[in-house]
């Protein structure tokens, strides 16, 4: 799940994330928010490689490499949460 | 005296497009005020008033960097910063009461005083329709066109004041944006940076400049969402003297952030310790290569 109380806004294709205290600002380029987008609750990371595949012209084994660094990119900074109903 | 502002006995000190009335009791501090500034009063009528009580205190207080933060309802009104400023708003008038130590108004403190003008501003300006932000950045009018250049400390704000002698510096530490429809117009401020010879005007905004220091001078391109968080970083952020910073005030900053970025080209500008970045940028201009 997405953290909730941050604020979020798409700006063109890419995004940019605040914490809720302000003090930490991400800016998502246009894959990382893509993928940003997806994380709902809902999509699973098999649902989200699909998806990937789906919008970009990359190969499988890329395309999963790349939503595992930024999953776990997302998740150190703090702005998901896994394993949570 | 009126014409100088100072029939009221008060202070009348033009921000940008905004006038802030100044009290301050004793007297004295308002003629320190005025020498810090070094501006006559303005003439026109104040869109905010300012009563302040300074008072002398005995204890040894921790001064804050910051008059935005730790803002508290009181039972007679607010408090900022855990109490070192205390206030109420003026019943029936746009103003506001304070009462702050006179610590606050010596030395370099004045500098923190700043910030609870800045709030002041934005107080005064919610009557307008348009939308106006003061940011963190130089500002210089060249060619009846304004320039932004921005970054964090150390970027080269005032660097680049410096070098802009030629052309009209309005500030190198605090100006203000004020958007009109899909226009955006740099204005002045009174606010003290590093370099002195700051002039009052304003332009249109041609472009805005993301300051580093690098090896030669050049453009290089920004990404809006780079830019937008570049800009977004030096807003001071949108609240009156009595509001706390929230998660609103952020959504402002990053829409005015993004309305900034989408109204007038934002490039990164590296640049060395001479005024031939301006060469740079009036090529970047001839070529086309700036819209």
């Amino acid at each position: 799940m997405a953290s909730p109380d941050l604020t979020v806004r798409d700006i063109g294709e890419e995004t940019i994330i605040l914490s809720e205290k302000g003090d930490m600002l991400h800016t998502l380029n246009a894959v990382a928010a893509f993928l940003w987008r997806q994380i709902d609750g809902r999509h699973s990371v098999g649902d989200m490689l699909a998806a990937l595949l789906r919008e970009y012209e990359v190969p499988e084994p890329t395309a999963r490499a790349d939503l595992l660094r930024a999953l776990e990119e997302l998740q150190q900074k703090k702005l998901v949460r896994f394993g949570e109903k | 005296m009126s014409h100088l502002g100072l029939g009221a006995g008060e202070y009348r000190l033009r921000v940008g497009t905004a006038t802030l009335g100044l009290r301050l009791r004793p007297r004295r501090f308002q003629t320190v005020l005025a020498r810090y500034f070094g501006r006559p009063g303005a003439s026109s009528r104040p869109d905010c008033r300012l009563r302040v009580r300074v008072v002398d205190e005995a204890q040894e207080r921790e001064m804050p960097e910051s008059l935005f933060l730790d803002k508290q309802s009181t039972s007679r009104g607010f408090s900022v910063a855990r109490g070192l400023v205390q206030g109420r708003r003026l019943p029936g008038s746009r103003g506001l009461e304070l009462r702050l130590p006179a610590m606050l108004l010596e030395g370099q403190l004045i500098r923190v005083f700043e910030q609870l003008l800045y709030q002041a501003f934005y107080d005064a300006a919610r009557t307008g329709a348009q939308q106006a932000v003061l940011v963190h950045a130089a500002g210089v009018i060249r060619d009846g066109e304004g320039y932004l250049f921005l970054g964090p400390s150390g970027s080269g704000k005032s660097t680049v004041a410096e070098l802009s002698r030629e052309h009209s510096v309005l500030n190198d530490e605090i100006c203000e944006l004020r958007f009109a429809g899909h226009r955006v117009e740099l204005h002045d401020t009174p606010f003290n940076g590093f370099f002195t010879a700051k002039q009052e005007g304003s332009a249109p905004l041609r472009a805005v400049l993301l300051l580093r220091h690098g090896e030669v001078h050049r453009l290089l391109p920004a990404g809006r969402a780079e830019a937008a968080a570049a800009i977004f970083r030096e807003i001071v952020p949108p609240v009156g003297v009595a509001e706390p910073i929230g998660a609103q005030t952020h959504r402002r900053m990053l829409e005015v952030a993004d309305r900034l970025v989408g109204a007038v080209p934002v490039r990164r500008l590296e640049f060395l310790r001479d005024e031939g970045f301006w060469d740079t940028i009036r090529e970047a201009i001839r070529e086309g290569g700036l819209r």
